[in-house]
């Protein structure tokens, strides 16, 4: 996101802001740019190019936390201290850094005893990206490699630390849950269901959470992961006949049950795989109709 | 991209820049330079253009105060040629500014080229605009230009 300041003199407007203010506004953070710039050269240069004063200028707009679709922006831009807003934006990121580096250990202690290349690579980019992170003038930035696809990735509209500390606790939610699981029964459906699972840009934590999601519509236990042909049946039974609501109600409902069954109590975890299961329906209304449900629900017999 | 600080009071700094230039003619007219008040307009004028250019922002004082301290002092400056020597010297700072990869300050670089102004190149700006950043931080370093010998064909088989 750019946060140069034509859109933001756009949004502002949208916003119900007057030219004046407006004005008033770019001159504050123009101010504050400026102040920053000076602190980037050490004073040594009174220019620099336009691609850095804009990335300062997301940098400025991300600390303070300018949100340009809330009408209280301009409100906030006019009357308060930006110096000020500014400081308390640092040592806020600051926090952020110091839950980020709690949570990517957390991240490391709960991986799955399941070998893939990708997820060990982010891990480890995202341990360079807190040395590498300058939260001072690039608080908006994301400076290491996140290859390992969630499933249910971040939304993109979130910057810098906070992106990253959003994956980590998205990931540790999908390793707590493959935890719950025989590691060796994990990688029989994941061979199943890709043979280079190491190697390959595959999230782990979505055909092991589909398959219970499976299990737990048709009433077994969940911890047997493998779905066989009969019990696949069972689910095209059952889903076939029901309205898109219905169905996606019914398998909200099982990912619900998954929870249970496991003993997972988060509010967010729940959440999320409530998100998957929601997530699922197009899917299996597509392999219904081609009789393809095996490519959903994986059997490793 | 060059549109995005367009917006910026332009007119703030266009005030600004005329105060900072009318200041230096107190400094510059010990050595019979002095810009009119529409020579000033034109060089403030020229300053926007300048960085616009180079794709470039500049904060605060414009480097043209900086110009004028460092190289009103030269023999080759003359008053006749005051404000079209501090144009394209300006144009010429931001231009080495992008090339050295904002590796040298603004005071470094100012030396540098006033060296080469005053001394290789005796006053001719075409010859400064032409001098490579290599050379100009060798001066800065304390060194001497390199020259770059250009054999002449018939020489060579004479």
């Amino acid at each position: 996101m750019n946060h140069n300041l034509i859109p933001l003199n756009d949004e502002l407007s949208v916003n119900g802001g007057i030219p004046s203010d407006l004005l008033a506004v770019q001159v504050r953070l123009w101010e504050l740019l400026a102040k920053q710039t000076a602190r980037y050269t050490m004073g040594d240069s009174s220019s620099i190019p336009i691609e850095l004063a804009n990335e300062l200028l997301s940098s400025i707009c991300f600390t303070l936390g300018v949100d340009l679709s809330n009408p209280d922006t301009l409100k906030s831009l006019l009357n308060d201290d930006l110096e000020e807003l500014f400081k308390i934006g640092l040592s806020s990121i600051k926090q952020k850094i110091d839950i980020g580096k709690q949570l990517w250990e957390e991240a490391w202690l709960s991986i799955p005893a399941i070998e893939n290349i990708s997820l060990r690579d982010t891990l480890n980019g995202i341990g360079t990206f807190f040395k590498r992170y300058d939260y001072r003038y690039f608080a908006h930035t994301i400076p290491c490699d996140i290859d390992y696809q969630l499933c249910n990735p971040v939304p993109e509209t979130l910057l810098g630390v906070e992106y990253v500390n959003e994956y980590l606790r998205r990931l540790i939610i999908e390793h707590d849950f493959l935890q719950r699981f025989d590691p060796q029964l994990c990688i029989q459906i994941l061979e199943c269901y890709c043979q280079d699972y190491k190697g390959l840009l595959i999230n782990l934590f979505e055909p092991i959470a589909t398959n219970a999601i499976g299990l737990s519509l048709i009433g077994c236990s969940v911890f047997k992961l493998d779905v066989l042909e009969a019990e696949r049946k069972q689910v095209v039974e059952i889903l076939k006949p029901l309205s898109k609501g219905k169905c996606i109600e019914l398998l909200c409902r099982a990912a619900e049950r998954t929870c249970l069954n496991l003993g997972i109590r988060h509010e967010k975890a729940k959440q999320y795989m409530i998100s998957l299961s929601s997530e699922l329906y197009p899917r299996i209304q597509a392999a219904m109709s081609s009789g393809s449900m095996g490519k959903i629900f994986i059997s490793v017999s | 991209m060059n549109q995005q600080f367009s917006i910026i009071p332009v007119q703030m700094q266009m005030a600004n820049t005329l105060k900072e230039l009318e200041a230096c003619n107190d400094i510059s007219e010990q050595f019979g330079l002095c810009l009119t008040t529409d020579q000033m307009i034109r060089l403030a004028k020229t300053r926007f253009r300048a960085l616009e250019n180079a794709g470039r922002v500049e904060f605060g004082e414009g480097i043209l105060k900086k110009l004028i301290y460092r190289f009103c002092d030269s023999p080759y400056l003359m008053q006749n040629n005051y404000e079209d020597s501090l144009s394209e010297l300006q144009e010429i700072f931001y231009y080495f500014k992008n090339e050295s990869m904002e590796k040298l300050s603004d005071d470094e670089l100012i030396d540098a080229m006033k060296n080469v102004f005053d001394g290789k190149a005796q006053g001719s700006i075409e010859y400064l605009s032409g001098t490579s950043l290599e050379n100009l931080c060798r001066i800065i370093r304390g060194g001497a230009i390199e020259e770059e010998i250009e054999i002449d064909e018939e020489d060579y088989e004479s």
